[in-house]
């Protein structure tokens, strides 16, 4: 069998893409990436096949399918989250966290009174640094 | 032959990586919010001491986000923290120009300080200071809560 050239798209790419912007179709990774869509087509299929990210169908007809990280994935880094192997660093502990539901603290809003608050992780600033 | 460049530090890297805090260093940690919040308490609070509040809460809420399961009850208690830490911060920059606790709010700030503390008692070195290091990531891309009106 003839060898396969490589795919010009790295499946971090896509996921470094995907945690920025998500859920978006193929036709916006291609753009925010800049490989031909044929490639970024390619990786994705092969990305939804091994369950690293997942596919549902736009809300509108004849629209794309909407491509999106789990949320074990919007948390860890890419590199670990693709290859599971390598160097234990710290930020990894959150790759302990990739079975379901482990992460739903940071899925599903805060009650507040009569009103949900979603989780930003937004930080409190200093006052003495000004 | 090249000679291997190898790090004679990495055992002892490994092994802090995944010590805990000893008594000594828990004490070292510990104390600075608490002596905040009194010097708050007595009138005598400074921007310094609403910034070790503000790190401790930050860094509260960053390991509260990555221990996996249902911590939204954990969660609650450092946004409540954090709700007050605004507050105080609004009332400080617009109008009274002091640090100074309003109603409920040493409560809600004690009680994200002794989440810390339990959070600190439980965890390695690298993972707070891994924390504490995603708490200066997001300060510095601006990932901050908006002011409130005093």
């Amino acid at each position: 069998m003839a060898n396969q050239p490589p795919c010009p798209i790295k499946r971090a790419e896509i996921i470094e893409a995907l945690r920025e912007n998500h859920p978006c179709t193929a036709n916006e990774l291609a753009e925010l990436t800049g490989v031909t869509i044929k490639s970024v087509r390619a990786r994705l299929a092969s990305m939804v096949r091994d369950g690293i990210i997942q596919s549902k169908k736009a809300p509108h007809p004849h629209q794309n399918l909407l491509y999106s990280l789990p949320v074990a994935g919007i948390v860890a880094g890419p590199r670990q989250y693709v290859t599971g192997s390598g160097t234990y660093t710290g930020p990894n502990w959150a790759h302990s966290a990739g079975r379901p539901g482990a992460m739903d603290h940071l899925k599903h809003p805060s009650r507040r009174g009569d009103a949900l608050v979603p989780h930003t992780g937004q930080m409190v600033s200093m006052v003495g640094a000004r | 032959m090249k000679p291997r460049r190898t790090d004679p530090m990495a055992a002892l890297r490994a092994l802090s990586g995944s010590t805990k805090f000893t008594e000594a260093e828990l004490t070292k940690l510990l104390i600075p919010p608490r002596l905040s919040i009194e010097a708050i308490r007595y009138g005598k609070g400074k921007f310094d001491d609403f910034d070790t509040l503000a790190v401790i809460v930050n860094t509260t809420l960053v390991r509260c986000e990555q221990i996996s399961g249902d911590n939204t009850a954990a969660l609650d208690v450092c946004y409540d923290a954090m709700n007050a830490l605004m507050q105080m911060q609004a009332r400080a920059v617009r109008t009274t120009g002091k640090i100074g606790f309003g109603i409920g709010e040493m409560d809600a700030i004690v009680g994200a300080v002794d989440l810390h503390e339990q959070i600190a008692r439980e965890s390695t070195m690298k993972q707070m200071a891994d924390a504490l290091k995603e708490v200066l990531k997001r300060l510095a891309r601006g990932q901050v809560q908006r002011r409130v009106t005093a």
